[in-house]
């Protein structure tokens, strides 16, 4: 049985937050959640971005911080992220 | 350096504070960035490199491609850089040619900034 500490530390269990996702708000259930967790949101609410984009955060600092598909980032309302198509060997 | 060229340019400064990066302004409103220090990963056997790119004045709208790092860098294990990477130059620098192409570019998220990290990103999971 899980405690209820374990509980409210699990990815994704927790309070709604509105955040950024290429510009777009996005709605999530906070405050930790894998990058994968992210782009699901974004997607199921209508940003136009692919599982398999890469994800990065925009921090405070004014620097940018990618952030993986097993990645836990803690949100807030404030928090924004882009997400892009990878790359291709030319 | 246009607006978005310069602004291009302090993103990446804002990205890696500390570090110090030269700047080379072009007569059309480009510039070419060198972030002199940056880890390459732990499986090469240099554990700083600089990485320069041109950011042309097409930009947004132009890829940010190719990406230049030391000419020596090599694995730990011996095996060769593989593909996407040549040995050439980049502003008389000798250099290792990094060639990854955003063939999906978005002008409005695929920012310099991002660019970089992503050619790091993929440098570091070789």
């Amino acid at each position: 049985m899980t405690s209820t500490v374990e509980q409210a530390t699990q990815v994704g269990a927790g309070h709604q937050v509105t955040i950024t996702v290429n510009t777009k708000a996005v709605t999530v259930t906070g405050p930790r959640l894998t990058g994968l967790q992210i782009k699901e949101a974004a997607i199921a609410q209508g940003v136009q971005i692919e599982l398999d984009f890469l994800l990065s955060e925009e921090l405070p600092s004014g620097e940018t911080r990618i952030v993986g598909d097993a990645d836990e980032v803690t949100v807030n309302k404030h928090s924004k992220f882009t997400a892009v198509a990878g790359d291709d060997n030319s | 350096m246009t607006p978005e060229v310069a602004q291009a340019v302090e993103e990446v400064r804002a990205a890696f504070p500390g570090v110090v990066i030269n700047v080379r302004e072009e007569p059309d409103g480009g510039a070419v960035v060198f972030v002199e220090s940056v880890d390459p990963g732990e499986q090469y056997q240099q554990r700083s490199t600089w990485i320069g790119f041109r950011i042309t004045f097409q930009y947004p709208y132009s890829d940010v491609y190719p990406h230049f790092v030391r000419d020596d860098l090599a694995r730990v294990d011996g095996a060769g850089l593989g593909e996407g990477m040549t040995v050439t130059t980049f502003e008389d620098r000798q250099a290792v040619q990094i060639s990854r192409r955003s063939n999906k570019l978005n002008p409005a998220h695929d920012t310099a900034v991002i660019k970089l990290h992503k050619v790091l990103a993929w440098l570091r999971a070789r």
